[in-house]
C-alpha cells in the first residue's frame, strides 16, 4: 500500500464474500435507493413549487390542478423517505466493506457534519407529516413545511456528495486533518468536481420526480387532471434533463484527466448506452406529455431512463475505482473468505420476504376493494 | 372512650380502611374528614404547590440520614470519623452524600418555595404569619447549611467557613462578640466544633420544629391559597382538588421522584471528602462560600474598602439588611388594602431580588 | 491499526457522543418490537369482546406509535451506525466485515418490518377485522425477528466465546450470552411498550376508558418484575470470568465506599427501577383515576434513565475492549498490542505530520498520540478527564504510569515506544499543571 499517504490498511477480517456478489447488491440496492431518493428530493421540491404556483396564479383552475398535485404527492412522499432510508442502508452497508478504509476516514475527517445527517433526516421527514397530516388545518403555511423539508434533504445530499468525493482523494487527507484538528467540521469545497457533481443529482432527481408526476397523469382517470399531471410532470422531467446534459459536461471536464480517461476506455459502451437510453426516454416523455400517445410510449420512456440510470450507476463506481487506482488501491488487493451458508441464508430471507411485503399488498388491495363495495 | 363514639367510628367510610381494633379504640375519622375536606385549587400554576411538600421530605430525609450520621460522628476527631463514615461503615457513603446533596437541594427547594410564594401572593393577608414563620425555616435552613458545612473539617470547610465568620465580624456592636461565640474564641479551632456540632444537631433543630408546627398548622387552619385570577372566576369555573387522597398520591409521586433525583446524584456524583483541614496553611485559592451564600459573596466585593468613614463591608451588610428587612416586611406592605401600586412595585421588587440572586450566584460561580 | 484519524470533540468525549445516541434509540427500537406485541394482543382481545372504545384507542396509539417507531427510531438506528463509525471505525469495520451478511439479513427483516407497519396502521377501519389483526401479528413477529438477528451482533461484542479461536461466524452469532440477552431484551420491551401506553392511556378522554386502559396498561410491567433478577442472574453467569468477578467485587464492596462506577450504576439501576414499578402500582394500576400524563411522562423519563445506565453498564463491563479479547476499545487489536513497547505509533500512524519528535514539537506530537490512543476514552479536561485522573501526579510518574496501563485491568496497553511515551507524559503533565521534569530532578 501506499506509504506516503495516511491511508488505513484494511480491516484484518477478510471480506465475507466474493467481490463481484456484493458489487452486484451494491449497484442493484444502490439503484432502487437512487430511484427512490430521486422521486423523495425531487417530489418535494416539485410540490414545494406547485404549491407556489397555486398561491401565485389568478387561474382557478390551474390553483386547483396544482393543489390536487400536492395533495397526492404529500401522500407519496412520506413513504418515499422511509423506503430511501431502508434503501440507502444496503448500499452503505456494501459500500463500507469494500471501500471501509476509504469511506470510514473521510466520514471522520468531516464526522461533525457527517452525523447531522440523521438530525436533518429526522426534521426533514417530520415536517412532510406536518404538511400531510396538516394539510387543511394549516392550508395558508403548510408551504412552509414542504420548504423546510426540501432545504433538510437538499442538505443531506449535498453533504453526500462531499463524503464520497473526499473519500476518493486520500491525496488531501492529512491536510484537512492537520488544519481542522479533527473537529470534524470540513466542507469538500474545494473539490474541482464537487458543485457539478452535486447538481448533476439534484437534477436528476428534479427529472425523476418529473417522470413520477408523469406516470401519475397517465393513470389518472380524470381527463383534465391526467393532461395537466402529463404535462407539468414532462416539462420537469424535460427541462431538468436537458439542464443535466450542461451539467453532465461541467462534471465531466471537472474530474482529473487519469480517471477520466475511463469514459474514452473501459466505460464507454456503458455511457453510450446510457446516453442512447436517456434520449429515448426524452423523446418518449416529450410525446407523452405534449402530444397524444398510447400509455405504452411512457413506459418505453420510463423503462430507458430507469436503464440509463443504472448504467450511469455502475459508471459512477467504475470512476470511483478509477480514482483509487491513482493511490494504487484496486479491487484485487482485497482478501476475501465467502461465509457461503450466511450468503444463502441472505438469500431465502430476501425472498421470503419479499414474498411476504407482495402477500400483504395483494391481500390489502383484495381487502380494500371488497371492504369498499361492503 | 365512649359506647357512642365507638360505634360512630365503626361506620365511618373515611377510615374503613383502618382495622377494627384500632377503629374501636381511637377516634381518627375526624382527621381523615378534615384532609379530604381540605382543597387543592387546580389551575396553571398548581404545580407549585408540590415545592413546599418536597421541602418537606428533604427535611425529613436530612433527620433519618442526619440521625445515622451522628452515631458514627465524633467531634474530637471529625475528620477521621467523616472518613471512617465513608471508607469503613456499611453503606456509610450513600448516607453521608445524601445528606450532603438533599441538604442542597433542600435549601434549593425552600428558595424555590419562598419564590413561587412570593409570585402567587400568597403572603397576603390573612397569611402575614405564615409567611413570616417560612422566612425564619429559611434562615434556620441557611444556619443549618452553615453550621453542617464545617463538620467534616476538611480544608475546603475550614477556609469557607472562617470566610462567613469574618463577614459576620464587620457587623458593628455585636459582630465581634457574634463571631467569637460561634468560634469558641479568636480563632476557628476544634473547639468550634463543638459549638456547631451543637447548633446543628441540637438547637436548630429544636427551633425548626417548633417554627415548622407553626407553619403547617397556619397552612392547615386557612387552607391553602389561590392566586388572584383563580378566585375572580366564577364559582362554577373554580377547580379543586381533594387533598386526600388526590393531592396526597401525587405528593407521593413527587416525592419518590425526587428521592430518585437525590439516589442518583447521591449515587453518581458522591460528595467528596478533602484532606484534612490545617488551619496553618495557607487558603486555598479561589475559595467560595457554598453556593446558597455566594450571591452575598459576591455582591459584597462590589463594595469599595471604604464609603466615606465606614467601612465598605459594612455598609454593604447594612444594605443587605435593609433589603432583607423589606423582604420579610412584604405582606405588610403590599398589604390587605395596599394601592394596586404598591401591589406592582412588590412584584417588580421580587423580579429584581430573583434576578440578582441568580446573576450574583452564576458570577460567583464563573469567577475566579 | 490505530491507522484512523480521530475525530476531536473536546470535552463531551466519544462515550456520551454514543451514549446520548444510543440510548434514546435502543429505548425507541424496544418500544417498536414490545409495542408490536401490545398492539396485537391488545387488539386480539378487543376483536374478541367486540371492544370498540378499545380499538378506537389502539388506532390512536398506533398512530403514535408509526410516527415515533418509523421515523425516530430507524433514524437513531442509522444515528447509532454514523456515530460509532465516526468515533470508532476500527470498531465498525470489524462488526461490518465479520457480520456484513447478517447486517444485510438485518436489513431485509427491518424493511419487511417498515412496510407491515406502514400497512397495519394505514388499513385502520378499511379492511377486515381479522386482516388487520393478522396484520399486527405479522409486524410483532417480524419486528421480533430483528432482534433475533441483531441480538447475535449485541453480543457478540461482550462474549465472541468460541470464535476467537476458531474465527466460525456461527459462533460468533450464537456466543454465550446470546440466548439469556434475547430473553432479556423481549422481557424488558414488554415494560417498555407499558409505559409508552401509559403515556398514550393518560391522554384518553373519556374516563372510564382512560382508567381501564391505565391499568391494563401498568400490568405490562409486571413480567420484567417478576422474571428479571432470574434472567439477569443467568446473564451473569455467561459472562467472561473477568467481567463477572467485576461484577462480583462491586457488589461485594457495596457498603465500602470505594465503588466502582459500575456499581453506581447498578445501583441507580435497581433504585430507578423499584420506583418505576412502585408508581405504576399505586399509579395507573390502582389509581388509574388519580393519575395524570404529566406523571407519566415522569415515568418514561425514568425509564430512559434505566435503559442508558443499563446500556452503559454494558458498555463497562467490556471495557477495554470493545470486542472481548479481540479489539481493544481504542482499535487496537489484542494481537498487535502484545510488542506494545517497541510499537513505534509514529510509524504506524500518518495522521501524525511530525516525522520524529525533538525538544520542541515534543508536547504537540504528545496531544497527537493521545487523540489517537487514549480519546476514544478520555478527554483533557472534560468526560473522564486527564485533569481529574492524573490530579497531583508528576511527570516521571505519569510516564511510568503509561507503561503499566494494562495492570488496571480496564485499560489497553500503550503502543509506543519511550520518546514516544515521554512524549504523551509531557502532555499529560502541563494538563495537570505538574512541575517541569528538571525541577524535579533537581529537587
Amino acid at each position: 500500500m501506499n506509504e506516503i499517504l495516511p491511508i488505513p490498511s484494511p480491516d484484518p477480517i477478510a471480506v465475507p464474500g466474493d467481490i463481484g456478489l456484493i458489487l452486484f447488491l451494491l449497484y442493484l440496492t444502490f439503484f432502487i435507493h437512487v430511484v427512490l431518493m430521486n422521486v423523495m428530493l425531487g417530489g418535494i421540491f416539485l410540490t414545494f413549487v406547485s404549491e407556489l404556483v397555486s398561491r401565485l396564479t389568478k387561474d382557478g383552475a390551474v390553483r386547483e390542478n396544482h393543489i390536487h398535485l400536492a395533495e397526492k404527492m404529500g401522500h407519496i412522499l412520506p413513504f418515499s423517505v422511509s423506503l430511501t432510508v431502508t434503501f440507502g442502508i444496503a448500499p452503505l452497508l456494501f459500500v463500507q466493506s469494500i471501500y471501509g478504509q476509504f469511506f470510514y476516514t473521510s466520514s471522520v475527517l468531516m464526522a461533525t457534519i457527517w452525523l447531522s445527517v440523521v438530525l436533518l433526516i429526522v426534521i426533514g421527514y417530520y415536517s412532510l407529516y406536518a404538511y400531510t397530516r396538516g394539510f387543511e388545518k394549516w392550508a395558508n403555511r403548510r408551504y412552509l413545511f414542504m420548504g423546510l423539508s426540501f432545504v433538510m434533504f437538499a442538505t443531506i445530499a449535498f453533504i453526500y456528495t462531499n463524503n464520497l468525493t473526499l473519500m476518493q482523494t486520500p491525496q488531501k487527507w492529512l491536510e484537512i486533518y492537520t488544519r481542522t484538528n479533527g473537529s470534524g467540521w470540513h466542507w469538500n469545497m474545494d473539490e474541482a468536481t464537487l458543485i457539478p457533481r452535486y447538481l448533476h443529482f439534484l437534477f436528476s432527481s428534479f427529472a425523476v420526480a418529473g417522470l413520477l408526476v408523469t406516470i401519475l397523469g397517465v393513470r389518472e382517470a380524470d381527463v383534465n387532471r391526467s393532461g395537466f399531471m402529463k404535462k407539468w410532470g414532462g416539462l420537469w422531467f424535460v427541462v431538468a434533463t436537458l439542464a443535466n446534459v450542461a451539467v453532465g459536461f461541467a462534471f465531466y471536464f471537472a474530474i482529473p484527466e487519469g480517471p477520466r480517461a475511463i469514459f474514452g476506455g473501459s466505460e464507454h459502451l456503458n455511457f453510450t448506452i446510457a446516453h442512447i437510453m436517456f434520449f429515448v426516454g426524452l423523446v418518449c416523455i416529450s410525446l407523452t406529455a405534449f402530444g397524444k400517445v398510447k400509455p405504452a410510449v411512457t413506459w418505453i420512456g420510463v423503462v430507458a431512463t430507469f436503464v440509463g440510470i443504472a448504467e450511469k450507476i455502475v459508471a459512477r463506481d467504475h470512476l470511483r475505482q478509477a480514482y483509487l487506482k491513482e493511490v494504487n488501491w484496486t479491487l484485487d488487493g482485497l482478501k476475501t473468505n465467502p461465509q457461503t451458508d450466511v450468503i444463502l441464508l441472505f438469500f431465502a430471507f430476501l425472498i421470503v420476504g419479499t414474498g411476504a411485503m407482495v402477500w400483504g399488498i395483494v391481500k390489502l388491495r383484495k381487502e380494500l376493494k371488497a371492504h369498499a363495495t361492503k | 372512650m365512649s359506647e357512642e363514639i365507638a360505634n360512630k367510628n365503626m361506620d365511618d367510610p373515611n377510615i374503613a380502611f383502618l382495622p377494627k381494633s384500632v377503629r374501636e379504640r381511637y377516634d381518627l375519622g375526624w382527621i381523615i374528614a378534615f384532609f379530604k375536606h381540605k382543597q387543592v385549587p387546580v389551575h396553571k400554576y398548581s404545580v407549585w404547590y408540590y415545592m413546599g411538600g418536597i421541602s418537606l421530605f428533604l427535611f425529613l430525609v436530612q433527620i433519618a440520614t442526619g440521625v445515622l450520621l451522628m452515631v458514627h460522628y465524633n467531634t474530637g476527631q471529625p475528620h477521621a470519623s467523616v472518613q471512617a463514615i465513608m471508607s469503613q461503615v456499611d453503606f456509610g457513603w450513600l448516607i453521608r452524600s445524601t445528606h450532603s446533596w438533599s441538604a442542597n437541594l433542600m435549601v434549593l427547594a425552600v428558595f424555590v418555595h419562598m419564590f413561587s410564594v412570593f409570585f402567587m401572593k400568597s403572603y397576603k393577608y390573612p397569611r402575614e404569619a405564615t409567611w413570616l414563620t417560612g422566612f425564619l425555616l429559611l434562615c434556620l435552613c441557611l444556619g443549618f447549611g452553615f453550621s453542617g458545612y464545617l463538620l467534616p473539617w476538611d480544608q475546603l470547610a475550614y477556609f469557607a467557613t472562617q470566610i462567613g465568620i469574618k463577614t459576620n465580624e464587620a457587623l458593628p456592636f455585636m459582630g465581634g462578640f457574634i463571631a467569637d461565640m460561634l468560634r469558641g474564641g479568636k480563632e476557628l479551632g476544634t473547639q468550634t466544633i463543638e459549638r456547631f456540632y451543637a447548633l446543628h444537631v441540637w438547637v436548630l433543630p429544636a427551633m425548626f420544629f417548633g417554627v415548622l408546627g407553626l407553619h403547617l398548622a397556619f397552612v392547615q387552619l386557612q387552607g391553602i391559597h389561590a392566586p388572584k385570577f383563580f378566585e375572580d372566576l366564577p364559582p362554577e369555573k373554580k377547580k379543586y382538588m381533594k387533598f386526600f387522597p388526590d393531592f396526597a398520591i401525587k405528593d407521593v409521586y413527587v416525592w419518590l421522584l425526587v428521592m430518585n433525583f437525590l439516589g442518583l446524584m447521591a449515587v453518581m456524583f458522591p460528595w467528596e471528602l478533602g484532606a484534612e483541614a490545617d488551619p496553618l496553611a495557607p487558603a486555598p485559592a479561589g475559595i467560595k462560600p457554598e453556593w446558597y451564600f455566594l450571591a452575598m459573596f459576591q455582591a459584597l466585593k462590589l463594595f469599595p474598602a471604604h464609603v466615606g468613614p465606614i467601612e465598605g463591608e459594612l455598609v454593604g451588610i447594612l444594605l443587605f439588611s435593609i433589603v432583607g428587612g423589606l423582604w420579610v416586611a412584604i405582606p405588610f406592605i403590599d398589604s390587605k388594602n395596599a394601592p394596586a401600586w404598591r401591589s406592582r412595585a412588590t412584584f417588580y421588587f421580587g423580579i429584581a431580588f430573583l434576578v440578582g440572586f441568580i446573576f450574583f450566584t452564576m458570577w460567583g460561580h464563573y469567577s475566579e | 491499526m490505530l491507522e484512523f484519524p480521530v475525530w476531536n470533540v473536546g470535552g463531551v468525549g466519544h462515550g456520551w457522543m454514543i451514549g446520548i445516541i444510543a440510548t434514546l434509540h435502543v429505548y425507541v427500537s424496544h418500544f417498536a418490537i414490545g409495542g408490536g406485541l401490545f398492539l396485537a394482543l391488545t387488539e386480539h382481545y378487543a376483536v374478541k369482546r367486540n371492544d370498540l372504545p378499545v380499538l378506537e384507542y389502539l388506532r390512536g396509539h398506533s398512530n403514535f406509535f408509526m410516527l415515533l417507531t418509523t421515523v425516530f427510531g430507524a433514524m437513531g438506528g442509522v444515528g447509532i451506525w454514523f456515530v460509532v463509525g465516526n468515533a470508532n471505525p476500527s470498531a465498525i469495520s470489524s462488526l461490518i466485515h465479520n457480520f456484513m451478511f447478517f447486517w444485510a439479513i438485518e436489513w431485509v427483516v427491518f424493511l419487511v418490518e417498515i412496510a407491515f407497519a406502514f400497512l397495519y396502521y394505514y388499513s385502520w377501519g378499511k379492511v377486515s377485522q381479522k386482516f388487520h389483526l393478522q396484520l399486527a401479528w405479522w409486524y410483532f413477529g417480524i419486528s421480533a425477528l430483528s432482534l433475533v438477528i441483531i441480538n447475535g451482533i449485541l453480543t457478540f461484542m461482550l462474549t465472541p466465546g468460541k470464535w476467537i479461536e476458531t474465527g466460525n461466524i456461527w459462533d460468533a452469532f450464537f456466543n454465550p450470552s446470546y440466548f439469556p440477552s434475547l430473553v432479556l431484551r423481549m422481557v424488558i420491551m414488554a415494560s417498555i411498550a407499558g409505559v409508552f401506553a401509559i403515556v398514550t392511556s393518560s391522554r384518553i378522554k373519556v374516563d372510564e376508558l382512560r382508567h381501564r386502559m391505565l391499568h391494563y396498561s401498568a400490568k405490562w410491567l409486571i413480567p420484567s418484575f417478576f422474571l428479571m433478577p432470574f434472567i439477569m442472574y443467568w446473564y451473569f453467569t455467561t459472562l467472561p470470568e473477568n467481567v463477572a468477578s467485576l461484577v462480583q467485587s462491586g457488589i461485594d464492596n457495596i457498603g465500602a465506599g470505594n465503588l466502582s462506577v459500575l456499581t453506581r450504576l447498578l445501583l441507580l439501576t435497581m433504585l430507578l427501577s423499584v420506583t418505576i414499578y412502585v408508581v405504576s402500582l399505586i399509579g395507573p394500576y390502582f389509581n388509574p383515576d388519580k393519575f395524570s400524563f404529566g406523571f407519566s411522562i415522569l415515568i418514561l423519563i425514568l425509564g430512559l434513565v434505566v435503559t442508558g445506565a443499563t446500556e452503559s453498564m454494558r458498555e463497562m463491563v467490556r471495557k477495554p475492549y470493545v470486542v472481548y479479547d479481540y479489539l481493544y476499545s481504542n482499535g487496537v487489536l489484542k494481537s498487535v498490542a502484545a510488542d506494545s513497547s517497541n510499537y513505534g505509533i509514529m510509524k504506524h500512524n500518518k495522521w501524525i505530520s511530525e516525522k520524529e519528535i525533538t525538544s520542541t514539537n515534543q508536547k504537540v506530537v504528545g496531544e497527537k498520540i493521545f487523540r489517537i490512543q487514549c480519546q476514544s476514552c478520555h478527554t483533557a479536561t472534560g468526560y473522564r478527564s486527564m485533569k481529574d485522573l492524573a490530579r497531583g501526579w508528576n511527570r516521571e510518574f505519569i510516564y511510568n504510569r503509561l507503561a503499566s496501563l494494562t495492570a488496571t485491568g480496564l485499560m489497553p496497553p500503550f503502543m509506543g515506544n519511550d520518546p514516544e511515551r515521554r512524549a504523551v507524559a509531557e502532555y499529560i503533565g502541563d494538563i495537570v499543571k505538574a512541575p517541569p521534569l528538571v525541577a524535579e530532578t533537581t529537587k
